[in-house]
């Protein structure tokens, strides 16, 4: 595992810049939350960690983006990037199949092909995204009939399945109930000690819970990034406080 | 409160609405009792020794079209969805697959005449005809699978390539299971042109009254049989039993095809 380093990283969609230079280093092992107005480019960066803005056009980058031997924006290895760094959407998007054929897609996509070895990973996915006491009996059931905060539970299962460092997750309890939200929450915690995770939200309060440090974004330039209690408390800039107090966003 | 006007025309586009399903299904009752009535008069002994070399060209005639049409149209919309860059590139084929889907028959059996089977030397064959017949639906098939493609929710892919999924393991593997039950009723209402077919098969697989051991032979279907039997006035009634084997042979076929989808609970 390693820390995820950026420096002077710029990225554009057509003419239009929507990342600005940005120098940060994502810490292993830690929860780092983005925060900042809609349209900020929270996602956009986001998407740049296992490159899934390779699948919209005319995206153009610049600087680097690096993690430990890993050279992100330069490898063409994707497969073995997107083993290291999984991604957790904002919508639950569980595929239209079982739920353990789910979890085991990631596992069976690199190659591992063992029941044995699939029913562990499984087991140990569901475990850590607190999934498997409720579903054990039923990994033969249609994904697609679990709740909203199952199926959200059951896509971070599924990024743990191929076991990777780092997991993304772009605004994950949007869409979800305060319980399910809490459920999530609380799993990320605990999974934190063996990943390094990044989460966008729009939740202060959610960022100020679980995240140990914070990166705010302003019109594509990050503007202020710290631990997440020095942030909330004594912020740097003018425009971090005025965001995070509520004075515009 | 709604006025009483508004009530009223409410109450009489609804009537509207009652009379055509019931015309609708009175339409549907009087063909389906028609056919059953007069047919199964039909049904005898020697029907049925007719019949049943009749019956195995026809679904020799059903596999092999799709053989042709199928891949070749799920390639087609793959490319188009997936691949294909440039915008007006697949507008173009969609406007050609649009003209194409209501070019009438009687002119892709003569394209298949003077193409499978005089260039190519096919002669009037089993090979001949479904070529042509597969040609015939490959644009309704094109139209039919991209919407069913594209009615994919896009995160469902996204997911697969986060996973480490390259993009043509996403598509067999995602996309494709996803959208089954829409390409399968793509693929049945292209059935229904594949069995009702006559003119193009006249022309290209001929109306010999054999049964069909190889590609390279000629034969009838159930629609060619009916065809022959009604306009030489042969027996209207043999002409009615035949049309009752083919509407229980479609309806055998859209049964088993559905449970063999399932309802994507086992995936
Ligand atoms: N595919 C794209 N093509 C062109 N511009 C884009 C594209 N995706 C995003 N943008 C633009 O880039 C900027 C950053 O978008 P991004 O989605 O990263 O914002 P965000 O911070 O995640 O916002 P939100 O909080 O609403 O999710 C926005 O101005 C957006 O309009
Ligand atoms: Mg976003």
């Amino acid at each position: 595992m390693a820390d995820i380093v950026a420096t002077n990283f710029n990225l554009f969609y057509g003419d239009f810049q929507a990342l600005k230079d940005i120098n940060m280093t994502l810490k292993e092992r830690q929860l780092t939350a983005f925060i900042g107005p809609s349209g900020c480019g929270k996602s956009t960066f986001l998407r740049s960690i296992n490159r899934m803005n390779d699948l919209i056009e005319n995206v153009k980058i610049t600087g680097s983006l690096i993690m430990g031997d890993l050279n992100i924006i330069e490898t063409n290895k994707l497969s073995v990037l997107r083993k290291r760094v999984g991604m957790v959407f904002q919508k639950p998007n569980p595929f239209s199949m079982s739920i353990y054929n789910n979890v085991a897609y990631g596992p069976r996509t690199h190659g591992i092909r063992q029941r044995a070895v699939l029913d562990e990973l499984v087991e140990k996915s569901l475990r850590s995204a607190a999934l498997w006491d409720e579903l054990k009996d039923n990994l033969h059931k249609s994904a697609l009939s679990l709740s909203g905060g199952q199926q959200q539970r059951l896509c971070i299962a599924r990024s743990l399945a191929v076991e990777p460092d780092v997991l993304l997750l772009d605004e994950p309890t949007s869409a979800l109930d305060p319980v399910s939200t809490a459920k999530i929450e609380e799993l990320l915690e605990e999974i934190k000690t063996e990943h390094t995770i990044v989460m966008v939200t729009h939740n202060m309060q959610q960022a100020a819970r679980i995240s140990d440090r914070v990166a705010f974004f302003l019109s594509g330039e990050l503007i202020e990034m710290g631990d997440t209690y020095q942030i909330f408390s004594q912020p740097q800039k003018e425009k971090t406080s005025d965001y995070i107090t509520g004075r515009f966003g | 409160m709604i006025p009483i006007r508004k009530k009223l025309w409410i109450g009489f586009l609804y009537l509207l609405v009652i009379l055509a399903v019931l015309l609708v299904i009175g339409v549907l009752g009087l063909i389906f009792f028609d056919i059953i009535s007069k047919g199964i008069q039909g049904v005898n002994r020697v029907f049925i020794v007719n019949t049943i070399p009749i019956l195995w060209n026809t679904l020799q005639l059903i596999f092999f079209t799709f053989l042709f049409s199928v891949p070749i149209a799920l390639m087609a919309v793959l490319y188009l969805v997936e691949y294909a860059k440039a915008e007006w590139f697949v507008k173009l084929v969609r406007f050609a697959s649009g003209i194409l889907a209501g070019v009438p028959s009687i002119i892709y059996g003569l394209v298949g005449m003077g193409l499978f089977v005089r260039m190519f030397g096919l002669g009037l064959s089993l090979y001949a005809g479904a070529l042509t017949v597969g040609l015939l639906i490959l644009p309704m098939l094109i139209r039919a699978f991209e919407d069913a493609i594209r009615a994919v929710p896009s995160t469902y892919k996204s997911a697969a390539l986060s996973l480490g999924a390259s993009q043509l393991r996403a598509l067999f593997t995602v996309v494709l299971p996803s959208a089954r039950t829409s390409l399968l009723s793509a693929i049945m209402l292209a059935l229904g042109r594949v069995v009702g077919e006559t003119a193009a098969l006249i022309l290209t697989l001929g109306t010999a009254n054999a049964l069909i051991r190889s590609i390279w032979d000629s034969g009838r279907t159930l629609s060619l049989n009916m065809f022959v039997l009604a306009k030489e006035s042969i027996s209207l009634t043999e002409a009615y039993a035949s049309a009752m084997v083919l509407l229980l042979m479609v309806f055998l076929i859209n049964m088993i095809a559905n449970l063999l989808t399932g309802d994507g609970r086992h995936g």
